[in-house]
């Protein structure tokens, strides 16, 4: 049991390149944290600093309110599962649970104990006395998840611990994480780079992006207020749609349609020196207008799109289509560098909507969408700050010198 | 395509038979002439006539060949142990630990691995006899452990390539020292490179006959190899070819023995040292 508390940390390494960069978050005693980010980010750093195999440049890492920085990883009393699982190749299953144990010198009979109790809860009984060489990828995987709780550390550390793992069984296992961690209530830490885990898993994610925290927040707060750009572009799948937009007068020009912005809206785009916005749609605020009544269509803009791609999946239907625009946005395709999604062989901005499943949509069929006004997220292309979040608190946003709010 | 496995079977039956031939031939000389009675060493016969055991009973019996053996084996023992050790640690520390001068390390190592040992015979010759080495067990420990070192770290490091860091890692979160988790952790993961080094530095330091002559005066240090070398026949005419022969066959049986007990780990360790896995 454990409140970790992360005070400005940083990581450089010798050559200069700065891995983590003010990473400033409190993960609080028996909560499931999670840190999710593309790959390079630095979420693997920071959970090797917090477990003492890396040493931290700057800033200060508690445990229940005592630094640790200087602490030896084996006097943390954390226990780690590492994505290779990292299991002891020479020893049997028993020997690999019982190795943390017998270096405490924990007593011979209550090694046993606990084995057998680890080994119960993760179904391993059977397989005790066998080696790793002989066990599935799975096996594999419990037994590194065995001889990280017979240990009852104060806070589990996870390194993609799921990412060798096939579809099916990636998803099995992640339940049972879940139930294990809310039966030890034990402080957990999990690394991945799937958002899928980090919103399925977590209670409170942290999303990472080149070494900064973009974002700490639940799931819900990160799907629903995204803080800027990058966070709204990485939680959510499929991801949400980031399209050029500006403002003319009290008009949101969009790639498909242009529409009036409620008053407050603009009193806050306003002050802003750059007309560079980027307007973020989730796929679920579109819709297929056969199936929005009259009175929903008044908060709705309405578009025809010619559809490209249709992806049914029983319960709905994605339609992909291109929309044509003169406006680009660098930040985007710096940001989807960042996320390793690339768009290849369209003209504009591929655009993904979530229709009804059934929406009689066609693959090079025109149809008629409309879409949520309401639910817009508009960002600042420059600073990726969201400055509209329609169904959160945007905060202050920061005003632009010389330019008058009116 | 049964007729071309057939073919192919034939063809590598017949290599494997003649290399084996080519390899045990003289071994097989070695133990006829070894039997053979000393009238019959000349006698061009490649079985013996009335074999005895003669010639084994005068190795024996010369007073120098037991001293001799005890050298040989504490000599190759004690420098096996030493060049293994200090081997695995700083291969370990070369593939482990990022340090200027790693590559320096590797390729002085192999330097001295090149470099021809009797160039530096004169040279320690002199210097073993100020420094009181001359004569001694570690005057001949020293240069064999000096030359099988560069050759057990470069097998070595290639075995610590192997093993994943997350190991180390995962031991070090586990509760483990850094040196619990070489120990408990690496080191016996490392054991097939281990031994195979340790085969290697034992065989040199075993067959080694130009430090052994050179640096060695009495039967306080001489090893056998060196030892055979002052072997008298029964006149000053009479060549002692019978007992040189037998004890050569005694000699060899240490290497035999050795190599037979941990030929499955050495076969385990050449191979998945040399090919990434």
């Amino acid at each position: 049991m454990a409140q970790i508390v992360l005070d400005k940390v940083c990581k450089r390494f010798a050559d200069g390149t700065s891995a983590v960069h003010d990473a400033d978050f409190t993960i609080e005693d028996g909560e499931f944290f999670i840190l999710v980010g593309p790959s390079g980010c630095g979420k693997s750093t920071l959970l090797n600093m917090i477990v003492g195999l890396e040493d931290i440049t700057e800033g200060d890492l508690l445990v229940d309110g005592d630094r640790i920085n200087d602490l030896d990883p084996k006097d943390r009393n954390m226990a780690m599962v590492f994505q290779s699982y990292a299991i002891y190749p020479h020893m049997t299953v028993r020997e690999n649970m019982a190795f943390p144990l017998k270096i405490k010198k924990v007593p011979k009979d209550e090694i046993e104990s606990r084995v057998a109790t680890a080994a119960k809860t993760l179904e391993l009984e059977e397989l005790l006395d066998r080696k790793p060489a002989n066990l599935s990828g799975g096996q594999r995987q419990r037994v590194a998840m065995g001889r990280a709780i017979v240990r009852e550390p104060a806070a589990f550390l996870m390194d993609e611990p799921l990412s060798n793992l096939d579809a099916k069984l990636r998803v099995q296992t992640r339940t049972a994480i879940a139930k294990l961690q809310q039966r030890l209530g034990t402080t957990t830490v999990y690394v991945t780079h799937d958002q899928t885990e980090a919103l399925t898993l977590g209670d409170r994610v942290a999303v990472m992006r080149r070494g900064e925290v973009q974002q700490v927040g639940t799931p819900k707060e990160l799907y629903n207020e995204p803080a800027n750009l990058f966070v709204a572009g990485f939680i959510g799948s499929p991801a949400m749609n980031l399209l050029p937009a500006h403002m003319e007068g009290d008009q949101l020009h969009l790639p498909m349609a242009s529409f009036a912005v409620p008053g407050d809206v603009q009193k806050r785009l306003r002050g802003r020196t750059s007309d560079r916005l980027v307007a973020g749609i989730r796929p679920e605020h579109f819709e297929d207008t056969a199936f929005v009544s009259d009175e929903e269509r008044e908060h709705m803009a309405t578009f025809t799109a010619e559809v490209d791609v249709i992806e049914w999946m029983g319960s709905e239907l994605y339609a992909y289509f291109t929309v044509q625009t003169e406006e680009t946005r660098e930040e985007l395709r710096e940001m989807a560098e960042d996320l390793g999604t690339v768009d290849f062989g369209s003209a504009g901005p591929q655009v993904v909507a979530r229709l009804d499943a059934g929406s009689d949509a066609s693959e090079g069929q025109e149809i008629e969408l409309c879409l949520d006004i309401d639910r817009i997220h508009l960002f600042d292309a420059e600073t990726g700050e969201n400055i509209q979040n329609p169904t959160g608190d945007t905060g202050e946003v920061r005003q632009v010198e010389g330019v008058s709010p009116s | 395509m049964s007729r071309r496995r057939a073919s192919d079977k034939a063809f590598w039956a017949g290599g494997i038979v003649i290399v084996v031939i080519y390899a045990l031939l003289p071994v097989a000389w070695i133990v006829s002439l070894s039997l053979k009675p000393t009238d019959e060493i000349t006698n061009g016969k490649f079985l013996p006539q009335h074999p005895s055991f003669d010639n084994f009973s005068d190795v024996w019996k010369d007073p120098q060949f037991p001293s001799a053996l005890r050298n040989s084996l504490g000599i190759a023992l004690i420098s096996t142990l030493l060049a293994v050790v200090l081997a695995t640690f700083a291969a370990y520390a070369i593939v482990r630990l990022d340090f200027p001068g790693k590559t320096l390390i590797m390729s002085g190592a192999l330097a001295i691995a090149m470099f021809p040992p009797v160039a530096i015979i004169g040279p320690l010759f002199n210097m073993w006899r100020s420094l009181h080495l001359f004569d001694t067990w570690f005057g001949l420990i020293i240069p064999y452990m000096t030359f099988t070192l560069p050759m057990a770290i470069w097998t070595l490091s290639a075995f610590f390539r192997e093993i994943p860091w997350d190991l180390d890692k995962a031991a070090r979160v586990d509760g483990a020292t850094p040196f619990q988790a070489f120990r408990k952790v690496i080191a016996p993961l490392a054991a097939p490179g281990m031994f195979t080094s340790a085969i290697l530095v034992f065989i040199f330091a075993w067959n080694d006959f130009l430090f052994a002559t050179a640096l060695t005066s009495t039967n306080r240090a001489r090893t056998v190899p060196a030892a055979i070398t002052f072997f008298t026949g029964s006149s000053q005419f009479d060549f002692p070819t019978g007992q040189i022969a037998a004890a050569s066959v005694i000699v060899t049986i240490p290497i035999i023995v050795m190599v037979l007990l941990f030929q499955r780990r050495i076969v385990a360790g050449l191979t998945s040292g040399a090919v990434k896995g």
